[in-house]
């Protein structure tokens, strides 16, 4: 078949692969091929699309590698792929390699679980949603794992369920060749339950990958989701993460993304309040130095009166590392008293290290209270003075601060065992960095 | 104990000299204090002797018990032994005030060669000083003077003091911004920590202060350097007549 307008030889690369496994998929041939389309309408995105203005992924990811097998459980036999940091946190409830779905723990009455695969060609009515929680699907990476994904995992949550322990999956990219991996995630949490979910990523340290995973969520009427994203993948790895979340009346939504890993990453956030009531929180904390870039973007669509949004993220950048903030709230004409609170802060801890911040409000509604706030700069010298003045060496005031800065964001997590064990992510990432 | 001499500081990387030779000497168990007009310097000796970097000593030196600590970065100077009580106590969200004293008080021992304080030993600690300084516990478990009243933040240095036990203290315009009551509690905090073997500089603008923290001896100063020395008694004589003949003169 032709491709209308293959830009670059990556995206020739990428459309042959698209190619020789489109009929291999699992899924409506023809919708992916219509998603394959919408890729190839920019290809890989470059700094000339708005969106991607800050994170020229063409340019940071270079060569199309070669699918990764589906059946790689032989590579990560053991385990010492598993980030350290998240091991022995719960006990792994799912965990999956190359998205395919190798164990997982015997789940309670009332939750659905399968892997995604299985369950589109099973017809599983639940994987109706698929595709449609993105409102706008014109984004390339987005489109191209709509058309490229191999696996996954997909849950449901039946009505009014309540599970007081953090889920928690893992997946590991299992890689002894370089390579690149697509995955699908679906979760749909039914009116009245709630849950608490920890999705987390990890790799190989010393090949080079490419992830691309896109994940859905449904949260129904007055059901409460806390979901949250960890990025511990390796130093050569290429991570895109997106999260596509409709909220109903009264739902609660909070995420929190943890960006550790990858030497470029970005993590995608689109919320669609669309019920009247919802509440939302977006959060994240990125750790980058070296020469890692990370992106975190949003998007938060309210589309339904006396919603409330908050929106927190905090980057620490050290050695020559990049971060991106984008962030857009829009409120649409029925939204009335929406309430949006938005910022984004960063701690440059060292010159060569740079920062993007460029948060939107799109109001349309009269009757909002909408603030969003950007910050970007070194630690305060007259705090630094006064910890070290009290007999705190400079580098452990910093790692004080640093500590400090962060902890604020996680202490919205809710489960103290994940929350203290993310805050000692972050202390290790700062003793590493002074001993480096 | 604390020895001033001769000493000349610029703010950095300028050719504006603050303090213009200030010599000062101040002895084991002493209380001397420091009184001057806006302007004069007072704040900057205290942060050039805490060792900020905001200033260069361009001449002179300060002694710490007969050790120059001129060389000294900020956190060597506190395991030294000097306290220096800020007059604008600063706010750090997110660092919990518990954590900031047991980092404070773990840091200055692992200088010192000593091993971290026992949990308990350091709660008993805290507790006991607090109940003193009239602390709640809430306040104890806020991060560090975020929110808190400018006589909470000026109570949290004391206890912070009372707490580290320094050689030599430090007290810029502890009195600043407080009612009579919390002058007396923090006046109160002071006195108790007075010993034969601690040295304390208090600076301040009024006399007011001196009548709760007795002090040995008072120095005047003005344009950057002491220009007048004495007992007591000079702190009543400049509460009546002003700083204006000292400024005049110097």
């Amino acid at each position: 078949m032709t491709h209308p307008k293959p830009i670059s030889e990556t995206d020739l690369s990428l459309a042959r692969q698209f190619d020789a496994l489109v009929d291999m998929l699992p899924g409506d041939p023809a919708a992916r091929r219509a998603a394959f389309a919408t890729f190839e309408k920019t290809g890989l995105p470059t700094r000339r699309l708005e969106s991607w203005h800050y994170t020229d992924w063409a340019r940071l990811t270079g060569a199309a590698l070669p699918p990764l097998p589906a059946d790689a459980s032989a590579d990560v036999a053991d385990a010492s792929y598993i980030a350290d940091p998240l091991r022995n946190l719960t006990e792994i409830n799912a965990l999956s390699v190359n998205g395919a779905l190798t164990a997982h723990m015997p789940f309670p009455e009332g939750i659905e679980f399968m892997s995604f695969s299985d369950g589109m060609k099973a017809g599983n009515p639940l994987f109706d949603v698929v595709g449609t929680v993105f409102p706008d699907s014109t984004d390339p990476m987005v489109a191209l794992n709509s058309a490229m994904y191999t696996d996954g995992l997909a849950a449901r949550i039946g009505p009014g369920l309540k599970f007081p322990l953090p889920l928690q999956a893992i997946c590991v990219i299992g890689a002894r060749k370089p390579g690149a991996l697509y995955m699908r995630g679906l979760l749909v949490v039914e009116a009245g339950a709630e849950v608490t979910i920890i999705d987390g990523l990890v790799g190989p340290e010393d090949v080079e990958t490419q992830a691309n995973t896109v994940t859905e969520i449904v949260v129904g009427e007055g059901a409460k989701v806390e979901y949250v994203t960890f990025n511990g993948v390796g130093g050569k790895t290429e991570v895109f993460t997106a999260l596509g979340v409709h909220l109903g009346k009264n739902a609660m939504f909070n995420t929190l993304n943890f960006a550790l890993g990858g030497r470029a990453s970005r993590h995608q956030v689109h919320v669609t309040a669309a019920g009247e009531g919802a509440r939302l929180g977006i959060r994240g904390v990125s750790l980058l130095s070296g020469n890692q870039h990370g992106d975190c973007t949003l998007v938060v669509d309210h589309a339904a009166p006396d919603c409330e949004s908050r929106e927190l993220f905090r980057t620490v950048l050290d050695g020559s590392a990049t971060g991106v903030f984008q962030g857009r709230i829009g409120v649409r004409q029925a939204a009335q008293r929406t309430d949006g609170q938005m910022a984004s802060n960063a701690i440059l801890l060292s010159d060569d290290a740079a920062m993007n911040n460029k948060p939107e409000l799109e109001i349309f509604a009269d009757d909002v209270v909408c603030a969003h706030g950007a910050t970007c700069g070194a630690l305060d010298d007259d705090l630094l003075f006064y910890l070290q003045a009290r007999g705190l060496p400079r580098a452990e005031a910093e790692a004080l601060m640093v500590q400090a800065f962060c902890g604020e964001v996680l202490e919205h997590v809710s489960d103290e065992n994940l929350r203290e064990r993310l805050n000692g992510i972050v202390a290790n990432w700062l003793k590493a960095r002074a001993g480096a | 104990m604390l020895e001033i001499k001769n000493l000349h500081a610029r703010i950095a990387g300028t050719e504006t000299e603050i303090l213009k030779g200030l010599t000062l000497t101040v002895k084991a168990g002493e209380v001397a204090a420091i009184m001057g007009p806006n302007g004069s310097g007072k704040s900057t000796l205290s942060y050039v002797v805490a060792g900020k970097e905001d200033y260069e000593v361009t001449e002179g030196d300060i002694l710490l018990n007969g050790q120059s600590i001129l060389e000294m970065e900020p956190f060597e100077r506190a395991a030294a032994g000097l306290f220096l009580a800020f007059q604008y106590p600063l706010e750090i969200p997110g660092v919990a005030t518990m954590t900031f004293l047991k980092a404070a008080m773990n840091a200055q021992r692992k200088a010192r060669g000593e091993g971290e304080i026992a949990p308990g030993d350091f709660m008993k600690a805290v507790r006991g000083a607090a109940d003193r300084l009239g602390i709640s516990q809430d306040m104890l478990k806020r991060a560090l003077n975020v929110g808190f009243s400018g006589g909470e933040k000026k109570r949290m240095e004391i206890l912070q003091m009372a707490l580290l036990r320094p050689k030599f203290a430090i007290l810029d315009e502890t009195d600043s911004g407080l009612d009579i009551d919390a002058l007396r509690i923090v006046s109160e905090g002071v006195n108790a920590l007075r010993s034969n073997e601690r040295g304390m500089l208090v600076i301040t603008h009024y006399q007011r202060l001196l009548d709760h923290i007795k002090p040995d001896t008072v120095h005047v100063m003005a344009k950057g350097r002491i220009v007048q020395s004495g007992g007591p008694e000079l702190a009543l004589e400049l509460e009546k007549n002003g700083y204006r003949d000292f400024v005049d003169a110097a």
